[in-house]
């Protein structure tokens, strides 16, 4: 637990921005570990069974916020961009603050894996498995995740 | 990339203090909640599992109760059946029996007396022959 348990909040919490989210994402992360603990196969990596349980969690969680709040996931963005102007539990500067603002403008899915590569350093073999998508196929996100952001920061 | 990177080296989020400390011992805490209701669960799941066999025992054991019970009134009926007509039976041989007792007391009345219907009966076969002219040999011819 104390060996995953903070490295499945940051990368939950880079997902759903706002603290009191990500722990509730945790949590139902570790209830779902916990409901499903004896259908893990020990063909894969357990941080990679674990990270693909918190993902999955995480963006059903947001998709379900936006859901409740109205948002369209186009819209998305905007929202999330608020959260983190007024989310107490951020002291980045005005320069990180620009970097999650243009992080938070890609689209669910390619996030991720911006995030996953560039704060967790996570090898594409890795992610392929916890995203169930090709080596190739995320490289390719991630290199449009890079331009769209670097874009961004130029304006 | 490299300058967004040297900017994001400091994480710009933050935790309430000792939010990592202490989130083993609530996830634990979690788990154990968890835990119980699978346990509940896994109970329903069993007795949801068995219920259909349980039902299903209970129609048969019911079915053989109810089975059971019309044999024993039908069994009852016939045995009553059998319990009257054995006792008509007997009534009727005690009444037979009555009767041959009354007749042979009668018959031993009679024969006490000197005057039985038996000897009457051959005297007035005997005078039959001779009024009408039949011979004892003749008998057998008829």
């Amino acid at each position: 637990m104390d060996k995953y348990g903070s490295r499945l909040y940051w990368h939950i919490r880079r997902i759903v921005i706002v603290h009191d989210d990500a722990d509730d994402v945790l949590q139902n992360t570790f209830i779902n570990i916990w409901k499903n603990i004896d259908g893990f196969r020990n063909d894969s990596a357990f941080y990679t069974w674990l990270y693909t349980i918190a993902t999955r969690e995480a963006l059903t969680y947001i998709r379900k916020k936006a859901k409740n709040n109205n948002i369209s996931l186009d819209e998305l963005d905007n929202f999330f961009t608020a959260s983190v102007e007024g989310d107490t539990w951020f002291d980045g500067d005005e320069a990180e603050r620009k970097l999650q603002n243009a992080i938070l403008k890609l689209p669910d899915k390619q996030r991720v894996v911006f995030n996953m590569k560039y704060y967790d350093d996570m090898t594409y073999e890795e992610m392929s498995k916890i995203l169930d998508t090709s080596q190739g196929a995320l490289k390719a996100s991630y290199h449009h995740a890079v331009k769209k952001i670097e874009r961004f920061l130029q304006e | 990339m490299k300058k967004e990177k040297e900017i994001s080296a400091k994480n710009p989020f933050r935790v309430p203090d000792d939010y990592f400390e202490t989130l083993t011992e609530r996830m634990i805490s979690l788990s154990v909640i968890e835990g119980e209701e699978k346990n509940v669960r896994k109970k329903r799941e069993l007795y949801d599992t068995v219920r259909p066999y349980l039902a299903l025992a209970a129609v048969m054991t019911g079915f053989a109760l109810i089975t059971a019970g019309i044999v024993r009134v039908v069994s009852d009926q016939e045995g009553n059946l059998l319990a009257g007509y054995r006792t008509r039976t007997v009534i009727r041989e005690m009444i037979t029996e009555e009767i041959e007792i009354t007749t042979l007391e009668n018959e031993l009345a009679e024969y006490m007396s000197g005057n039985t219907s038996a000897d009457n009966a051959e005297d007035d076969f005997y005078e039959s022959m001779v009024i009408e002219n039949i011979e004892e040999t003749d008998i057998y011819d008829l």
